[in-house]
């Protein structure tokens, strides 16, 4: 078989997995039934075929062709994205789909950017998503939702593609950037989360050009002109990621000044001051645009970033003293013991390959900054496992950075799993821990094991909380009432009516929910934040929420809430029921004498 | 790669500036496009020199043997299947319906009274509006899948209540 022939091959593999995969949805959404748990396993099995093809052609005795190996890098980023479209194919679903969603119909009502987003306020200082699908839409006459899938599919597939090459170009060989791109994408949220109709998606795509053209500029055997173009590039694709969105530039930066340190180091003769002055200025220029935009366009991003760095410090600073994160007062459902084992065996896997690519990049390629800085970037891996252990939200924060950690530690998983000769047993261990690199990243990503075929309803499970009832909820509020009113909500609620619904949804609530009665300290709470609507769930008496919580920020309530506590507004003189559609009822505070 | 991230990163810059200058309208995206494709054309010849492009790589480089070509179009029948079944089990599914009732003030001494059924196919429902103790109307209602009715109706001094009977559900709402 030829080289090109194994990897048509291994394309038709992958295509069979996601047609797999779909058929696992396709039962998924039947619900609960004697097919779910075959339905299960059929997902399992779609995405083992997924990233067996790619893993094969990397393990096999010859080296992947360039053009072959380029090919299926695209059909991998291919691949992923219908897992993620055929998850929701008819419509956004993801939560933070929703939250740009509003951002994008702000834009197109007022033909203008930096409107205004009460459910994210920092999505609209950073348009970049929302400018290309609202000139795809403008330009087209598609809707937003096929405008939003093949602006987020594009940068998806740059995403992937992009990696190869650098991983290639680094690499030197096309087996190192298939394999190192092939264990990137069995990171936690490359395959869902970084694939929605979000900021960062489009930022990831810009963020991996810019590196591979910074890569391209600074290599000593680029002729001048060369070096040149490519350097602009990195400029422009710098400045399209500022624009984007805010901790992809940043990591952007950071990157940067790890690449001029490296650069320092590397000891090879054919380095010049090309090697490292160029990331120095591409560092020193895009610190410079984050800084401009942040500062002059998007100040509020410092407010809304600073909780989550004040939380990771505080909780660093807390684990140093020996005290670790408490769990909330509400306890999640429990994991199924596969998942955990799956989540503890890659972690424990991956930190202990890492020192052994170490060893081979500083074996085989020292003199290269960009292999060190790819080498020294994977020590990353280590302060995002410790994360869940010091701070309440750190398994979020945890996964959200496995995003940028695991660029260096593909490669570096790599060159530890490719170093001598491919021999039968190298090659069933490297088999073995890209098997459970795909497990522990599906169960450490998105959607969580309770979601993970879509169909079922399960009270503020995200996306698996959004239905025909929440959407018709969202829908009315958004014609019914004039946008921007202050509402309280539980999770689901609170983000469909943020967004779909053009309100106000406001923290700061969650105890009104709580109690038998109304009491004083409600009122004052509901004045305080001059809520003007309350939205009951009916359902959130019924189910618990599978993370422990049913409201968007941290609280005290019960899950699930007694219904009486949920009932009880409609006894309070002057709270009129203004809504009603069965499980959902909106109540209007304005006509109690406490509220605005 | 490169020319789908730079067309994406040159259109966000670009939204950037039409922002400031004239809006992001459909005139002004095309205007933009427009430009973009002259200069886009104009830098290529200008980078070729006017040369034409040498023979060997007009002619494709790509030679596809029947077997890859195989292979790539089952793949490409397997992927089409997948989104076929996909975006047909969408709507295979379909959970219970509901009906939404409301019942909103408006300005002055008004009040907006509304129903919207989400129940598969045409579905009965008897409406009955209260105030001071009496009623104030009554409705029998037939309505479509996605249907929607909407009164506007008197404020009365001690409130409004009204009751959305349905075989199986009841909703209330009160102003």
């Amino acid at each position: 078989m030829t080289n090109a022939n194994k990897a048509a091959a291994a394309v038709a593999v992958m295509a069979a997995g996601v047609l797999v995969i779909s058929a696992a949805y396709a039962v998924g959404r039947a619900g609960p039934g004697d097919a779910h748990t075959a339905a299960v396993a059929g997902y399992w099995l779609g995405e083992a075929l997924i990233f067996a093809a790619p893993a094969a052609l990397v393990l096999g005795r010859d080296q992947p062709g360039e053009a072959p190996a380029a090919w299926l890098a695209v059909a991998l980023g291919l691949a992923t994205y219908l897992v993620k479209y055929l998850y929701s194919p008819a419509g956004f679903q993801f939560s933070d789909e929703f939250l740009h969603l509003r951002t994008l119909a702000a834009v197109q009502g007022s033909h203008h950017l930096f409107g205004v987003n009460d459910a994210l306020p920092v999505s609209p200082g950073f348009p970049g998503i929302e400018i290309v699908t609202g000139g795809l839409t403008d330009l087209t006459g598609l809707p937003a939702f096929p405008a939003g899938l093949i602006v987020a599919g594009l940068a998806h597939l740059i995403l992937t593609t992009a990696l190869y090459t650098l991983f290639r170009l680094v690499g030197g060989s096309t087996r190192t950037g298939l394999a190192a791109v092939t264990v990137y994408a069995t990171s936690p949220h490359f395959q869902v989360f970084d694939a929605i109709f979000g900021y960062q998606t489009l930022a990831l795509a810009f963020f991996a050009l810019a590196l591979l053209a910074l890569r391209v500029a600074t290599r000593p055997e680029a002729s001048r002109g060369r070096a040149v173009a490519a350097g602009a590039l990195a400029a422009l694709f710098a400045a399209a990621t500022a624009v984007t969105h805010h901790v992809t530039s940043y990591i952007l930066v950071a990157t940067a000044i790890l690449v001029t340190a490296a650069s320092l180091l590397a000891k090879d003769a054919r380095n010049t001051r090309r090697t490292y002055l160029g990331p120095a200025c591409f560092a020193a220029g895009s610190a410079a645009l984050v800084a401009l935009w942040t500062g002059l366009v998007v100040p509020g991003t410092v407010s809304y970033l600073s909780p989550a760095v004040s939380q990771l410090t505080d909780g660093f600073r807390s684990a140093l003293a020996g005290h670790l994160a408490q769990a909330g007062s509400t306890a999640p459902l429990p994991t199924p013991a596969g998942d955990r084992v799956a989540s503890i065996a890659v972690a424990v896997l991956v930190m202990v390959i890492i020192p052994v690519g170490w060893r081979q990049i500083w074996r085989t390629q020292r003199g290269d900054a960009w292999a060190l800085a790819l080498g020294a970037g994977a020590a990353a891996y280590y302060p995002c496992v410790v994360l869940p252990f010091v701070t309440a939200d750190g398994s979020e924060l945890a996964g959200r950075l496995l995003t940028f950690a695991y660029i260096p530690v593909g490669y570096t998983l790599a060159a530890a799993l490719l170093a001598g000769p491919p021999t039968p047993r190298r090659r069933a261990v490297a088999a073995a821990a890209t098997a459970v690199l795909l497990a522990g990243g599906i169960t450490q990503g998105w959607p969580p094991w309770w979601e993970r075929l879509p169909g079922s309803y399960v009270v503020d499970g995200f996306e698996s909380g959004v239905n025909a009832e929440s959407l018709a909820a969202a829908d009315w509020a958004a014609a019914a009432l004039p946008p921007g009113q202050r509402f309280a909500a539980d999770y689901t609620n609170y983000i469909l009516l943020g967004t779909l619904g053009g309100q106000n949804p406001v923290n700061g609530v969650t105890a009104v929910f709580c109690g038998r009665a109304w009491t004083l300290a409600d009122a004052l709470i509901a004045r305080q934040q001059a809520v003007r609507y309350l939205v009951v769930d009916l359902r959130t008496s019924g189910q618990r929420a599978p993370d422990g919580s049913l409201f968007a920020e941290a609280n005290t309530c019960p899950s699930p809430i007694p219904r009486a506590d949920l009932t009880k507004f409609d006894a309070v003189r002057g709270i009129t029921r203004v809504y009603d559609s069965g499980n959902i009822v909106v109540y209007d505070l304005s006509g109690a004498e406490y509220a605005p | 790669m490169w020319v789908t991230g730079l067309a994406l990163a040159c259109a966000v810059l670009a939204g950037l500036v039409l922002n400031l200058v004239t809006g992001l309208t459909r005139l002004s995206w095309g205007t933009a496009l427009a430009i973009g494709v002259a200069c886009a054309g104009a830098g290529l010849l200008i980078a070729r020199g006017g040369r034409p492009q040498p023979a060997a790589t007009r002619t494709g480089r790509f030679r596809l043997s029947p077997v890859t070509g195989g292979f790539l179009a089952l793949a490409a029948v397997l992927a089409g299947g997948a989104v076929l079944l996909g975006a047909a089990s969408a709507s295979w599914h379909r959970p219970p319906g509901f009906a939404q009732l409301w019942l909103v003030p408006g300005h002055g001494t008004s009040a907006t009274l509304g129903v919207r059924d989400s129940y598969p196919g045409r579905h009965p429902f008897q409406l009955v509006l209260s105030g001071g103790g009496k009623t104030v109307g009554r409705w029998r209602l037939t309505l479509a899948d996605g249907q929607t009715w909407q009164r506007t109706v008197p404020a009365a001094a001690g409130g409004l209540s009204a009751t959305l009977t349905t075989p199986g559900q009841e909703l209330k709402v009160t102003s």
